[in-house]
């Protein structure tokens, strides 16, 4: 009678342990967080851009590390140092404006001077507010 | 013929005050690598803002801590809420000197030693530091690469496992390619 309480005191033990280690190296390296699959909130490039400018503190309590849904004139199309696409939305004449870096693998069909929205992570804000993992919608 | 030459002579001088000129990118990289034991623990930043004026040497550069990229969610998770606290310490900044900014030929194709000197705050804590990188310059386009260790306990990181999983110090990589 002992001895089976033992064994499955044992089993229960390494089910546990197991299933930790599954979680920290295995689950967290396979499931990462999917931007694209939380509610975003919806605002215009220049909007964002002026709150960030007017009040980082205030507009970070908003935004990081939120999805963000931003529409905007798009300014120009780059690419990063590894290949992934980046635009710039907002306004050309102001100081700064809404840095988008897109996930990879996402083709882009409008041209600068076009209207666009896109959804992304917001990161916080440099010389301009930075958005990543962003997809066009 | 005074009146001319006067005039002359503040035309050129208004011409080298301009001469300045500001290299800048929105995309520069930075690589964060603070494995300590099997387990790696390493981040890239692709989202690195960096700027420096040519005629003095001032450089900065800036970087969001949110934007740092871990191959396990959990690490990037742990790293955010119980490190480096990003959401009251958004960012990262580097903000300093090129010392020997008058050897580099920013014109001449090269890779230049370059010094660098300044104050770098991380987790809302400035400490002064020195360092060496390389500026290249390859037809025309100039980039920045270096590679320094910071002593995570030197800015009031507090934490499990630093100096055991976590290395005590960590190397930062950064390369930035600037457009001109």
């Amino acid at each position: 009678m002992k001895i089976k309480n033992i064994i499955i005191f044992l089993i229960i033990i390494l089910l546990a342990a197991g299933s930790v280690y599954y979680y920290v190296f295995i689950y967290a390296k396979t499931h990462h967080r999917n931007i694209q699959s939380e509610q975003g909130i919806a605002i215009i490039a220049d909007s964002l851009s002026a709150q960030y400018q007017n009040n980082e503190q205030a507009a970070n309590a908003k935004f990081l590390n939120k999805a963000i849904i931003v529409k905007g004139q798009l300014i120009n199309i780059t690419q990063n140092q590894q290949g992934q696409t980046t635009l710039l939305l907002g306004n050309a004449n102001s100081f700064s404006n809404v840095s988008i870096t897109l996930s990879k693998n996402i083709s882009l069909t409008q041209k600068p001077g076009d209207s666009i929205l896109i959804k992304g992570l917001c990161t916080g804000f440099l010389s301009d507010v930075i958005i990543t993992e962003a997809t066009i919608q | 013929m005074n009146k001319i030459l006067l005039f002359a002579s503040l035309f050129l001088v208004s011409f080298s005050v301009n001469a300045q000129k500001i290299y800048a990118t929105k995309n520069g990289q930075i690589v964060f690598n603070a494995t300590g034991g099997i387990e790696k623990i390493v981040a890239v930043n692709n989202q690195v803002d960096s700027k420096f004026v040519d005629a003095t040497g001032q450089i900065i550069f800036g970087v969001l801590i949110k934007g740092f990229k871990f191959e396990n969610q959990l690490m990037e998770d742990h790293f955010n809420e119980n490190y480096m606290e990003s959401t009251q310490f958004p960012k990262a900044d580097f903000k300093g000197y090129i010392k020997n900014i008058k050897e580099v030929d920013l014109t001449k194709d090269g890779n230049y030693n370059i010094n660098l000197e300044g104050t770098l705050t991380i987790h809302g804590t400035g400490q002064k530091v020195a360092t060496t990188g390389v500026l290249q310059v390859q037809q025309g386009k100039t980039a920045i690469t270096g590679e320094f260790s910071v002593k995570i306990k030197d800015y009031g990181i507090k934490g499990l496992y630093i100096g055991e999983k976590i290395a005590s110090e960590a190397k930062i990589k950064v390369n930035c390619k600037y457009q001109n």
